[in-house]
């Protein structure tokens, strides 16, 4: 048997008095374990919305319709008249894009039709988008069964359709789409092929989730739906004719995409004064929220720190109980032999084992709380492994800086009255 | 000739609010290699300084003290550590052993910071503790053992490095007569055995068994 070396000596000293030091590492446990915790749902969060961004398309740039300040001003008034509201971008614009912007690879256009969805009398929550043969490439959306429009149903208008993942499961849980006719609206429309799942996308309503959709040819929506939408409200009727809803314009190369958006922009912004367009990037979106990531990083780092610091100080009070408690004991050390240095090096020893212990109890703490969390709210949970190493040093650097003061205190002691206090 | 201990005009100084006590006030002595010697006077008289500053916890207000022909105000910390380690065995009145360790591991414990140069000193510590009659209780803890058998167990701890000084602090002080006799009897025969020993006493019949006696009245050696 050897004498005892610094860690375990430490262990030992701390055994002596154990729920003395469970309690004192409590607020170590609670601030690693927030730092773990916090840590796997922001990357939850994060992964979420950088995936629902990239599915827009980080090549791609992004025109909305919107509605105007006029137009919203004289809804709020509420005459009760009848009136049609016209905006947002139309079929001419999408001509003048393609023709003074020959940077843009494709021109897809998107309108949304306030038409219900059925098969037989089933009726699906679905929207109802049009667009062109163009929108799986856009889009980066695969087709699961069959085929998507073609430039065919698109010339010839024809009644066909391509179901989203979930409306096709929802329509026709037992048969094959395929083939068969669902109705829009009033007219019947044949299903001639399913997308494959892709997920909630950005923002937009009625276009953030494409596998709860129906997508039937542009040129079929004007043909047999017309360019009006009416809507039929308490006393009054209301007729919206937006032509496009939302129009995703791909570039060739991802450094075009910002002169394309500004482009674009100013191209909008004469045409339509009345503001019912924007422009926006999913790749400057990202950027942002990459921003607006890395603050909410701060944050959290400053909450992981001030609990840091709480649970330090009580190891603080913990660790200068405990010289006091142990003069005798740090006189008599003095007496066999130790230096100064050397009871500065014990209790400093004892102070980081002490955040040792407490940061592995709370990197466990931190996981267990993370994955109740994700399973109540329905997440996967992420961890970055990274997190790990480095709150347990943060923890043990807590040790070092909090057992500092007490550790000088026990060092400095006069042996003599250490001896003495009895 | 020089001795082991040579010390003069040894005054120590204890700054306090309402002026400095005085401890010492200048003492001169010499101790020889092998001399067994007990320290006596009233209580508060600085035996207790004076013992602490020849086994150098105390650093001195003014004087001079040489162990062994080292000039020990000279030293640093860290060498005056290794040397009080290695030349210095210390008793103390309340024993003075931790509560978290065992008898064994509170012997031991004097090699943490001065390994014995050539003994293992799990070995010599079982030994000393064979010497001590305590063998049988190597693993207990020493709130299980009586008064006398902790000053044992203190005694096996300051001879672990084979310190040639054993200085002890009223050492029976906190014993019943008896045993006070046998620890008594145990210093003697170390110092029979070429240990020199010092110890601080109130009991007038253990210091007349000392071969000398030094008085000490207020901080100083009275004739
Ligand atoms: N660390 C200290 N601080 C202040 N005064 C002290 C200290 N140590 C001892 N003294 C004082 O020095 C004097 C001598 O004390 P001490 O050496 O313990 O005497 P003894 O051991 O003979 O009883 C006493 O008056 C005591 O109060
Ligand atoms: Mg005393």
């Amino acid at each position: 048997m050897r004498p005892l070396g610094l860690w375990r000596e430490a262990w030992r000293n701390l055994l002596l008095h154990r729920s003395r030091s469970a309690l004192a590492i409590l607020g170590i446990i609670f601030g690693v374990a927030s730092v773990i915790c916090m840590t796997s749902i922001s990357e939850v969060a994060r992964r979420d919305v950088t995936s629902r961004i990239e599915r827009l398309g980080l090549r791609n740039v992004i025109v909305d319709s919107i509605k105007p300040q006029a137009v919203a001003d004289e809804e709020r008034r509420d005459t009760g008249a009848s009136r049609i509201a016209r905006y947002g971008v139309t079929r001419a614009d999408l001509e003048v894009l393609k023709a003074s912007l020959p940077q843009i690879e494709t021109v897809l256009p998107i309108r949304i039709l306030s038409q219900d969805l059925y098969a037989g009398l089933k009726k699906a929550e679905a929207a109802v988008a049009a667009t062109t043969p163009d929108y799986p490439r856009v889009m980066e959306h695969a087709i699961s069964r069959g085929r998507f429009l073609t430039a065919m149903d698109e010339s010839r208008c024809l009644p066909v359709c391509v179901l989203g993942y979930e409306t096709a499961r929802a329509l026709f849980p037992l048969e094959d789409p395929l083939d068969r006719f669902v109705k829009i609206g009033s007219l019947p429309f044949r299903v001639v092929g399913i997308l494959s799942l892709k997920g909630q996308t950005g923002t937009g309503s009625a276009l953030s989730n494409p596998d709860q959709t129906v997508f039937l040819p542009f040129s079929s929506s004007f043909a047999r739906f017309g360019s009006l939408q009416i809507r039929v409200g308490q006393g009054s009727q209301e007729a919206t004719q937006i032509e496009v809803h939302r129009t995703v314009l791909r570039v060739a190369d991802r450094a075009l995409l910002a002169p394309v958006a500004q482009a674009t922009l100013n191209l909008m912004r004469k045409r339509h004064q009345a503001g019912d367009v924007e422009v926006s990037l999913p790749y400057a979106l990202l950027e942002e929220h990459r921003r607006s990531e890395r603050i909410f990083l701060w944050v959290m780092g400053s909450i992981a720190a001030i609990s840091l610091l709480v649970g330090g100080i009580g190891i603080m009070n913990i660790m200068l109980a405990n010289v006091a408690e142990r003069r005798p004991e740090i006189g008599l050390r003095r007496a066999l032999g130790a230096t100064q240095g050397e009871v500065l090096r014990l209790f400093l020893g004892e102070s980081i084992l002490l955040c040792a212990v407490g940061g592995v109890l709370g990197l466990g703490a931190g996981i267990g709380l993370a994955r109740a969390v994700g399973a109540l709210a329905g997440w996967t949970v992420a961890f970055q492994p990274l997190t790990f190493p480095l709150g347990l040093a943060v923890a043990m650097l807590a040790g070092l800086l909090f057992g500092t003061l007490p550790a000088r205190r026990a060092a400095r002691l006069d042996p003599v009255l250490a001896l003495r206090s009895e | 000739m020089p001795g082991l201990i040579d010390i003069a005009g040894l005054r120590k100084e204890y700054p306090m609010r309402g002026g400095a006590v005085q401890a010492l006030r200048g003492v001169t002595l010499s101790v020889q290699a092998g001399e067994y010697i007990a320290i006596v006077g009233a209580s508060g008289s600085g035996k207790s300084t004076l013992l602490y500053l020849l086994g150098m916890l105390v650093t001195p207000t003014a004087g001079q003290y040489r162990f062994d022909g080292k000039e020990v105000q000279t030293l640093s910390d860290v060498e005056r550590s290794r040397l009080r380690g290695r030349e210095i065995g210390f008793v103390f009145q309340s024993f003075h052993l931790l509560p978290q360790f065992t008898v064994l591991e509170n012997v031991l414990l004097a090699s943490r910071y001065c390994p014995p140069a050539r003994e293992d000193p799990s070995r010599r510590a079982l030994q000393l503790l064979e010497r001590v009659g305590l063998s049988h209780r190597l693993e207990h803890h020493p709130a299980e053992l009586s008064n006398g058998e902790m000053q044992r167990v203190a005694i096996a701890r300051a001879l672990l490095t084979d310190p040639r000084l054993l200085l002890a602090d009223e050492p029976t002080g906190n014993l019943d007569e008896r045993t006070g006799n046998e620890i008594t009897a145990l210093l003697e025969e170390l110092n029979r055995e070429g240990k020199t020993v010092i110890l601080i006493t109130h009991n007038p019949a253990l210091a007349g068994r000392a071969a000398r006696r030094i008085a000490i009245k207020d901080g100083q050696v009275a004739a």
